[in-house]
């Protein structure tokens, strides 16, 4: 089995009171994306998204590499505040440290943060490590 | 990067170079980013969220 292990990345919170500023520690993995052997030049961070039942990306990162978002399998999705979100499917390939995932990612152009959810990416991993202490996933390929 | 260079980037879409020491481009969208960086390779690109606003998707 391979590991490869990505530590949270810092963002900045602000307290809405005091205009105090602190550091957030997010999950995002950076991921390379490819539709249709069109492959990604750069890569876009992802937050892993535990509560996110499939992968959600922007549409505009699917268009970048020619993809006819509206040609897809049209899917609705709902976020924790209840807004529901029209999001097309297609299938793709990710690459993650190297690693090809062949899976499938509804894109939208309602939602600003790319997930990486359960359905689609987390499934594709022998074993996943969520070390909320010292602030790291470890994703186990088989 | 500091916290207070961060928060000059909120709600922006930020293309980092690949060690995510230095901002290469940022745009209010990730489609004006993407022309911006068109011949780039292997940067990473993330979207700022406001720092006001914990995130819960």
């Amino acid at each position: 089995m391979k590991d490869v292990t990505f530590f949270y990345i810092p963002e900045v919170g602000q307290d809405l009171t005091t205009g105090k500023i602190f550091e957030v520690l997010r999950p995002k993995i950076p991921v390379r994306l490819s539709v249709n052997h069109n492959v990604s030049k750069i890569l876009v961070d992802c937050l892993f998204d535990t509560g996110a039942d499939r992968n959600l990306f922007p549409a505009a990162w699917g268009r970048s590499l020619g993809l006819k978002i509206e040609k897809g399998e049209l899917v609705k999705t709902m976020g924790i505040g209840g807004k529901e979100i029209k999001a097309y499917t297609h299938k793709v390939v990710l690459f993650v440290q190297g690693h090809k995932i062949i899976t499938e990612a509804d894109f939208t152009d309602e939602n600003n943060t790319p997930l990486l959810g359960r359905d689609g990416f987390m499934d594709k991993f022998e074993d996943i490590v969520i070390n909320e202490k010292k602030k790291f996933v470890r994703l186990s390929f088989i | 990067m500091k916290l207070e260079e961060l928060l000059k980037l909120q709600n922006k879409w930020v293309a980092f170079s690949k060690d995510r020491k230095k901002v290469v481009e940022k745009a209010s969208s990730l489609e004006d980013l993407l022309k911006k960086i068109k011949n780039e390779k292997d940067l990473i690109v993330s979207f700022i969220h406001p720092a006001d606003k914990f995130l819960s998707p």
